[in-house]
């Protein structure tokens, strides 16, 4: 946490600026639910539209755990979000988490692989990253049977199409934070109990673990080193289940959400008499924007980093709040051991938030060259050619937050997506599928969240029509 | 996959070092590429895992193996590019094979299939219930580093009224279709539009070019790949195997060579020598194999010019006993022997030799003078002593 982010969460709720910097780290800390009463009672239904939406634990945290980000906002209208309580608030150690467990069912075999389909490699010819059943990204099934792939497929929790309980993961953080030195520690590590058939496949991971430096009191500017969320685009900000306003990630998240190894600098200029800010969030990782699943993130196989960045725009407004992005990728692809084989990634985003309804949206563009040699490694183990590839993408989402809460139930939000994918391996079919999303989402305090989703994938070609629609819930407990 | 090679070359230069050769294919249309144009390419003396592309295609002037020195005289070819028929030897006869693809430090094929829209499936004549306007469907063509000529023809049925013209995607014949049927296997190499065997002006055929038997030159067709007509050369059914993963069945094709100082080797002019049964195999691992001062190569007596190419590459060519007909003589062009006591007399030519022309005979030599390389090829054998392929 910066200096900045610090000073916010040491004044906390109580203070009396007209506008406030939330300068936020990874990970939710949540505040205390009488914030939102007293912002209610001095400003009204419409103040509260917009601070309910805000204050979802999921979409606060969503915005918080980015970029970072910091967002100018009228104080009153602030989120909880980076409110500890006061008597914790002087702690350097904290620990926070999250357990995500779900509910799920896919239709068809759980996979995107039709029965009959002889296609070498299986897995080039349909998208294995449909039937997503949880914010992780894993899907009912990859089971091929005994057919060949290569490498282009996301972890399974291998329930095929039965219904079944999950525990997707359980999430803990620590977080070192010394008020003395411009110097923070975070490390999250997480356990993802799963079955296959080859017996347990629980995995633990310790998906971030990264030191920070904000060498500057006056700017915002931070210097992280270490394994850390991407910075292409902005879905990255929603990878955990208490962080997505949904359930399940896009059809492009599997290129823009990994987390990487390298060193990464953060910047951001504010515009106050423009309500705005401009920032700059660029790195030099191992292996780029990619999960681990398709790219090894522990070790750079051809000695060359990859470059990405991100520049985005924020106009903060009372009742409107808007980010556009431009994002870019380039580098060795590190999922084959040649540092002539670039990968080149070109990226939009952009968000919207007002009365209560929440606009999103992000628009990909990715180029692979082919691997020369033999061999492509993934997070999940060895295959054979890393084949040039190309990919189109985007989705776009609405989420709109009722205005009514409770004294238990303090939000209920509606949300649909739509994405939409293209891509082909290089010799190959272009693969066309779009999916429709619709969910629910329910706060109870900022403790739990219920989730409710359906996923209708369609394969509009290049892939034959499979039975791969999804429908997955999940209940996160925060802490 | 010139694209690869580019890659390659770049990555030889100034990238960061890589931990071994580069997974190379070459296909008929890189054939064709190199040959036209081998300036351009940079790489006119180019071996390609171990083959020299300007002896397995020609764009123009003579054909290899059939120019000078040759056993069948000087013959231009007509028409190029074209393939060229290479002579070889398997289980003791002359044989004629055809190379089309070479992988080299690259994954061993895989069987792809090819869909065949059909009315219905009817075990007994399945083509000819082809739907009408519909052509076989790929998967990949040469820009994939998993494409294949070994394909398994899978029979789409499709519902009654499907417009056979339209289906030109794998997509929308796996979409459309209500069941699918497993057909032969198929070698069907892509190549560009017009693709034919070397063959001289006025010659009805293309031949062995050692011993002038003719080979029958071999159908195009053609169908589609993602919405784009593609060409093959149909080189018949059921002449490959699979395992149940889809990895093609390899066998070996020997390629002799001369050990020089320093290790390394040499390829030699000399015919291949394919494995045991070759019409039933076509992916062949290239294995070299290393001749030494014992062995010595059959050129008949009045071919001189063949007799001085040969010595020419270091190997012994012998004067055989001019009293050996010379028809048995021209089956012997080229065919090296272990042991080249018989040449010298007419009588005991060939029995009392022991000639190196088949898989177990080539196997018979102490295990140091074979490597096995990382090439495959499709050597797709066109006949074998008086057996054609169908």
């Amino acid at each position: 946490m910066s200096r900045a982010g610090a000073s916010f969460a040491l004044s906390g709720v109580g203070r009396s600026a007209k506008a406030a910097t939330i300068r936020s780290e990874r990970s939710g800390c949540f505040g205390r639910p009488t914030a939102r009463e007293r912002r209610v009672r001095r400003f009204g239904p419409r103040a509260f539209a917009l601070a309910a939406l805000l204050s979802l634990p999921g979409f606060a945290q969503a915005r918080d755990a980015g970029e970072p980000d910091t967002v100018e906002v009228p104080d009153d209208a602030l989120p909880q979000g980076f409110t500890p309580p006061a008597d914790s608030s002087a702690e350097t150690l904290r620990f926070t988490g999250y357990v995500d467990v779900g509910f799920a069912r896919a239709t068809g075999n759980g996979s995107s692989f039709a029965d009959s389909d002889q296609r070498v490699p299986l897995d080039y010819g349909v998208d294995a990253f449909a039937p997503a059943v949880n914010s992780r990204g894993d899907v009912a099934s990859t089971d091929a049977r005994g057919r060949f792939t290569n490498g282009f497929l996301p972890r399974s929790v291998a329930i095929g199409n039965r219904p079944s309980f999950l525990l997707n993961t359980a999430s803990l953080d620590l977080r070192f934070n010394p008020r003395a030195a411009p110097v923070s520690v975070f490390v999250r590590a997480q356990a993802m109990p799963r079955w296959s058939p080859g017996g347990d496949a629980t995995r633990f991971e310790l998906q971030q673990a990264f030191g920070k430096l904000t060498p500057l009191s006056t700017q915002e500017l931070a210097l992280s080193a270490g394994r850390f969320d991407s910075v292409f685009g902005f879905e990255y900000t929603e990878n955990e289940a208490n962080l997505r306003p949904g359930i399940t990630p896009s059809l492009t998240a599997r290129y823009t959400t990994g987390h990487s190894l390298g060193v990464k600098v953060f910047s951001r200029v504010q515009l106050p008499a423009l309500w705005s800010a401009v920032s700059l969030n660029a790195a030099a990782t191992n292996g780029g924007t990619r999960v681990e699943e398709l790219v090894p993130q522990s070790a750079s196989l051809t000695g060359v980093p990859v470059g990405s960045a991100r520049l985005g725009y924020e106009l903060n407004l009372q009742h409107l709040q808007a980010k556009l992005g431009v994002s870019g990728l380039y580098g060795a692809r590190n999922d084959q051991r040649s540092a002539g084989a670039m990968q080149a990634g070109f990226g939009l985003d952009a968000r919207a938030t007002a009365f209560g309804v929440s606009l999103a949206g992000e628009l990909l563009r990715l180029v692979d060259d082919p691997g020369p040699l033999a061999g492509k490694f993934t997070g999940q183990g060895t295959a054979e050619l890393a084949s040039g590839f190309q990919v189109w993408g985007g989705w776009v989402r609405a989420l709109w937050t009722l205005p009514w809460h409770g004294e238990t139930l303090t939000a209920l939000s509606v949300y649909g997506r739509y994405d939409a994918r293209k891509a082909q391996f290089a010799g190959m079919a272009w693969v066309v599928t779009n999916r429709f999303t619709a969910g629910v989402r329910l706060d109870f305090t900022e403790l739990l969240a219920l989730k409710a989703e359906a996923l209708w994938n369609r394969e509009l070609a290049g892939a034959p029509t499979v039975d791969n629609d999804v429908f997955t819930s999940s209940a996160v407990f925060t802490w | 996959m010139r694209r690869a090679l580019v890659v390659a070359a770049a990555l030889s230069g100034a990238c960061a070092p890589s931990s071994g050769a580069p997974a190379m294919t070459w296909t008929v249309r890189d054939l064709f590429d190199e040959v036209a144009a081998p300036e351009a390419a940079g790489a006119a003396e180019a071996y390609w895992g171990g083959f020299e592309p300007g002896r397995l295609a020609v764009a123009r002037g003579p054909i290899p193996w059939r120019g000078a020195p040759s056993a069948t005289g000087d013959v231009e070819v007509e028409d190029g590019p074209a393939l060229v028929v290479q002579p070889a030897f398997a289980d003791g006869a002359p044989a004629a094979v055809l190379i089309t693809e070479i992988w080299d430090h690259h994954p061993a094929p895989w069987v792809q299939p090819s869909y065949l829209p059909v009315r219905a499936f009817e075990p007994s004549a399945p083509f000819k219930a082809a739907l009408d306007g519909a052509r076989p469907v790929l998967n990949v063509d040469e820009g994939s580093g998993f494409y294949s000529p070994f394909w398994r023809m899978v029979y789409a049925v499709m519902p009654e009224g499907t417009d056979g013209a339209s289906l030109v995607s794998e997509g929308a014949v796996l979409s459309l279709s209500t069941s699918l049927a497993d057909g032969p296997l198929v070698s069907w190499p892509l190549v560009p539009p017009g693709t034919r065997l070397a063959r001289g002006a006025g010659e009805a055929t293309a031949v062995q070019p050692l011993t002038g038997q003719p080979v029958a030159d071999r159908r195009l067709a053609d169908g589609w790949r993602d919405g784009k007509k593609v060409t093959w050369l149909s080189l018949g059914a059921d002449h490959f195997t699979a395992r149940a993963d889809g990895l093609v069945d390899e066998v070996p094709l020997f390629a002799f060579v001369r050990q020089e100082d320093g290790g390394h080797r040499e390829g030699l002019d000399l015919p291949f020598v394919l494995a045991h049964h070759p019409l039933t195999q076509s992916l062949a691992r290239r294995v070299e194999v290393v001749v030494d001062a014992s062995m010595a190569v059959f050129v008949p007596a009045p071919n001189e010019a063949l007799r001085a190419a040969v010595e020419a590459q270091g190997l012994a060519a012998p004067v055989p006993d001019a009293a050996i007909p010379e028809a048995v003589a021209r089956s012997y062009t080229l065919r090296v022997a272990a042991d080249s006591t018989c040449f010298g007399d007419a009588a005991r030519f060939p029995q009392e030799c022991r000639w190196l022309d088949s898989q177990e005979a080539v196997e018979a030599l102490p295990p140091s003078r074979r490597v096995r390389t990382e090439t495959l090829v499709t050597a797709a054998t066109l006949r074998v002593g008086d057996e054609v392929l169908r």
